[in-house]
């Protein structure tokens, strides 16, 4: 799957970023959050209390719903964070694997 | 600690325009922007590699902020401007603290104009929290700013003209937009639309949208609301039903489609967690989004030598912004001594002319599409309301009926309001729940105090400091 709308535009540099182990194409200049909806992957961590899955919701910075593990870091916004050629991305599950990640 | 002239929050169409503007009178500033790069929500930049073939397909919106920012780009060597850089506190003597990646970074600025912006009003319905439920902002940055369809098959439910601009662009990159909801009824919404596009000189743009929208029949169901949306772990069906003039629904019209994607779009709510730590006076006006800081002519607050611009201080579009900025630059120039009070006078004299003549009108459009309690009233007991801390409508409902009637109150009793977004979500929706069950205005609803924090830190970035 890919999302990405072709017309008019194009792209820079392609490269592939690691999305829970598996690799997804991310463009330069994008942020992890596009890179995951154009492959269509919507959850990015699941809640501390409830454990439900959540994702992108107000893609600005304000809700923290979108946070994910990037590089070891815990609690990254991924709407705010641009993708880097191999950053390892993983989905936050509730606190389980924060420190883990470390 | 690095000492600047003018401090300026916010990289949007009123940050932009303050910072030039003062660099124009000499002063030295310092740009502050969380986001990677400079545009706001509203001008918000294509991605770094991109290549444009014609920049007039991005609309005019995108030409607006282009030229902002080589107008800013003039004035590069007055001008420091911190991409990425969330400001969580600010301290006695307009110290300003801020985080710049991993750094812990301080400043102190003589004068501060906040330009925060606005952010999506938060609407909660069952199943708002799973993925796919995204705001109407968010699916403009994606589909217009980082050109990817956040669905295939998506519900656009809210109230305003922007749903029009939104939906548009979507048909046009291929999605399928299944509805346009529109809170308000019919009579209001379509009696209205084409006046409120005139006078933004939008009236051609806003036309092609509809012409769009026409010709991939999407239907725009004006008294309309998403009920509930359904999904094993993610969207899977929306749940739509037809409201009566306080956007309660009506019972037994509702309808379910097979959706993957909802775009909330009701309105903005202005960003003040900044002009609320300065201790500036606020008040409550609905046609201006909620909540804003009260200020002179000139944009100066209730504190004096802090300027509050565009967005925050009443949601009036990007035009608006852009005047204020200016208008608030030449007045802190002013007071810092590099304009006379002749030259302030003589520079305000067009922008104040071009200011009045859009917010009069901007006020009306906030009018018109301004919330209705319906939407909250209705909302289940086991609804999650704080997205956070995963706090429930009937847990908010049980403390009210205790008689804890402010937001600082319930927050600490259940604990809404507590986690990393700090009240940014759910504070709108308790508001709006209080005054539903207690009778009381809104403005009668005191609202949240933040204190720093106002948004998540690393500990480790004290270490660097």
């Amino acid at each position: 799957m890919d999302r990405r709308i072709q017309n008019g535009f194009e792209r820079g540099k392609s490269f592939e970023i690691e999305v829970d182990g598996t690799k997804v194409k991310a463009f330069e200049g994008e942020t992890i959050a596009a890179a995951l909806l154009a492959a269509g992957k919507r959850t990015t961590c699941k809640s501390n209390a409830k454990k439900e899955a959540r994702g992108l919701y107000c893609g600005m910075g304000v809700c923290m719903g979108c946070r994910m593990i990037v590089d070891g870091k815990p609690n990254t916004l991924v709407c705010q964070t641009l993708a880097t050629p191999d950053c390892k991305v993983k989905t936050q599950n509730a606190l389980e694997n924060w420190w883990a990640s470390k | 600690m690095k000492e600047v002239e003018i401090a300026i929050i916010g990289g949007g169409p009123g940050g932009i325009c303050a910072a030039a503007e003062a660099a124009k009178c000499g002063a030295h500033v310092v740009l502050l922007d969380e986001n990677p790069g400079l545009g706001g929500q509203i001008y918000r930049r294509l991605p770094g590699g991109f290549a444009v073939r014609d920049e007039g397909r991005l609309g005019k919106d995108y030409v607006e902020g282009t030229k902002l920012i080589r107008e800013l780009e003039q004035h590069k060597e007055k001008v420091e401007v911190i991409s990425g850089a969330v400001v969580w506190g600010v301290f006695p003597g307009n110290e300003i603290a801020f985080l710049s990646g991993d750094r812990n970074e301080r400043l102190k600025a003589n004068r501060v104009i906040l330009a925060e912006g606005a952010y999506d009003r938060p609407v909660p319905f069952p199943g708002w929290t799973l993925p796919g439920v995204i705001t109407g902002g968010a699916a403009l940055r994606m589909v217009k700013a980082e050109r990817i369809l956040p669905g295939e098959r998506l519900l656009l439910a809210g109230t305003g003209p922007l749903q029009l601009a939104l939906g548009a662009h979507l048909v046009q990159a291929g999605a399928k937009v299944v509805a346009i909801l529109e809170a308000s009824s019919r009579g209001a919404f379509w009696k209205h639309l084409p006046k409120l596009l005139g006078e933004r000189g939008l009236l051609k743009e806003g036309f092609n949208y509809i012409r769009e929208l026409q010709r991939a029949k999407v239907p725009v169901l004006t008294g309309h609301a998403v009920v509930a949306v359904q999904g094993d772990g993610e969207v899977q069906r929306a749940v739509y039903a037809r409201v009566d003039n306080n956007w309660k629904t009506i019972s037994g019209t509702e309808k379910t489609v097979e959706v993957d994607t909802i775009c909330s779009g009701y309105g903005l709510v202005p960003s003040t967690r900044l002009s609320r730590l300065f201790g500036c006076k606020h008040s409550w006006d609905r046609s201006l989004g909620g909540w804003v800081s009260e200020h002179d002519s000139y944009a100066e607050t209730t504190i004096q030598g802090v300027f509050t611009v565009g967005e925050c201080a009443g949601v009036r579009g990007a035009l608006v912004a852009a005047e204020e900025g200016r208008l608030a630059a030449i007045r802190a120039c002013q007071q810092l001594g590099r304009l006379s009070e002749d030259e302030a006078r003589r520079k305000s004299v067009s922008v104040v002319k071009r200011l009045k003549k859009l917010t009069g009108f901007e006020s009306a459009l906030g009018k018109m599409f301004a919330m209705r309690s319906g939407l909250f009233a209705q909302i289940p007991d086991e609804t999650v309301i704080c997205r956070c801390e995963e706090i429930t409508a009937g847990e908010i409902r049980s403390a009210i009926a205790e008689g804890l009637t402010s937001i600082d109150e319930i927050k600490a009793v259940t604990h809404a309001g507590m986690g990393p977004c700090q009240g940014r979500i759910c504070e709108t929706i308790v508001s709006e729940m209080v005054s539903i069950q207690t009778g009381r205005p809104p403005e009668e609803v005191r609202p949240h105090t933040p204190r720093p924090p106002v948004k998540p830190l690393v500990l480790g970035s004290f270490a660097q400091e």
